[in-house]
């Protein structure tokens, strides 16, 4: 059985996933992610954090942008997300009221 | 191995200065990366070009390129650098946290020759982390009532001897009572094998639920339609309505218009800190066409009621 695990430290984030300390110092200062934790040795962050700090990362090296501008893509993909959620959760209650056209 | 001509593949010509080169790129990788781009072309296509412009945009690295282009050998696809070359005298670039991998050809000029130091060699480009790799989960709504196990299957391409093979992979899982749409699980290490003793990647599971026949989902909520028979949602009635586990009985009251909702507290999804209700929409539902002796009755109750079902359209025109 193969347990998950929920949480990663800034550490270990660095050191497994290969990305650099200021860098997520800056995906934090830049509220694209919040860890648990007030302090940079306590933070801890979640799966779904790693998924958008990889994402930023990435972004942020390959099309050379700043990291406000990372911000604002990764805002913006987030809403696209959520937004397309919404709709397809929308769409499939519409359609249970829905009949076929005459 | 195949000749990469990244001029060709940045759209450029080989006398392109490099404003325009930084220009060609910055286009095409905000059309073709992976994370704005779902499409799995686009990021065969993104790793060809981040490489095209790591070289070009790089002048001893685009001399280089430039010398092979002219002297080397291509001979129906098959490209052989000329006699005696030497490339990547101080070639040194970071790959940290980028999506681009470079190809056998880029490797086989700038990473595997001169300038590194034995020990550098193999820290720099020898001993690399395996991939992380991400696979969709579905999970059906009653399974998230609680924790439960999961047999995840999933297809690793691993590297051997310079070739690349599908490596099969089953893993017993277990899943936390509450997950939701879109949740990401990490399970360490059971992503791509490493290179050279390199760490395994990880393994992200993406929940997605799968489309209940019955329910929706609203955050913890969960939906249901009620379809009622026109005489039900006019004198009220009593429904028993499926849960995810179980059964509930609901009133409804006379009058009951299509879009009522009724709540039923705690028969949602559950987490360990939230539990959600069901809410029970209703849905008037008319039978098929009536016969003789039910149009008998409809058309009574026409004739009796002063019922305007379109008085909107009247305050409105």
């Amino acid at each position: 059985m193969t347990e998950h695990v929920n949480s990663i430290t800034l550490t270990d984030l660095c050191r497994i996933e290969g990305i650099r300390r200021d860098a997520v110092t800056a995906i934090v200062e830049y509220g694209i992610v919040k860890p648990q934790g007030n302090v940079t040795q306590e933070w801890l962050f979640e799966s779904g954090s790693v998924y958008w700090i990889k994402k930023a990362t990435r972004l942020q090296m390959d099309l050379e942008l700043d990291w406000l501008a990372v911000a604002m893509v990764i805002d913006l993909l987030k809403q696209k997300d959520a937004l397309e959620a919404e709709n397809q959760r929308i769409n499939r209650l519409l359609q249970r009221f829905m009949n076929d056209m005459e | 191995m195949e000749f990469k001509d990244y001029y060709k593949i940045l759209g450029v010509k080989p006398d392109a200065d490099a404003k325009t080169i930084k220009t060609a790129y910055r286009k095409l990788a905000q059309k073709y990366h992976p994370d704005m781009n779902p499409d799995k072309a686009a990021e065969a296509k993104f790793r060809d070009i981040a490489e095209a412009y790591q070289v070009l945009k790089n002048e001893q690295r685009r001399a280089e390129f430039d010398e092979l282009r002219q002297y080397g050998s291509r001979t129906s696809g098959d490209f052989r650098p000329p006699p005696g070359w030497q490339g990547a005298r101080d070639f040194q670039f970071s790959q940290e946290g980028s999506s681009a991998d470079f190809s056998d050809f880029f490797n086989s000029i700038f990473g595997n020759q001169g300038g590194f130091s034995q020990a550098e060699f193999r820290q720099a480009s020898n001993e690399r982390r395996g991939q992380d790799v991400e696979i969709e989960l579905p999970v059906f709504l009653e399974e998230t009532l609680s924790a439960f196990q999961k047999t995840v299957e999933y297809t690793l391409q691993v590297r051997e001897n310079g070739q690349v093979k599908p490596l099969k992979k089953h893993l017993n899982v277990k899943i936390p009572q509450g997950v939701s749409e879109g949740q990401r699980i990490r399970l360490a290490g059971q992503g791509a094998p490493g290179m050279n003793n390199g760490a395994p990647g990880d393994l992200y599971l993406h929940i997605r639920l799968v489309p209940h026949p019955l329910f929706d989902v609203s955050g913890h909520n969960i939906l249901i339609t009620v379809p009622l028979a026109p005489w039900e949602a006019a004198l009220g009635t009593k429904v028993t309505v499926p849960t995810l586990n179980g059964k509930v009985n609901l009133t409804i009251p006379a009058g009951t218009q299509t879009g009522k909702k009724f709540r039923m507290k705690g028969k949602g999804l559950t987490s360990s800190t939230v539990t959600g209700d069901l809410i029970a929409i209703a849905k008037v539902v008319m039978p098929a066409k009536p016969n003789a002796q039910s149009a008998e009755h409809w058309r009574a109750l026409a004739a009796s009621e002063s019922f305007n079902p379109r008085r909107e359209w009247e305050v409105s025109s």
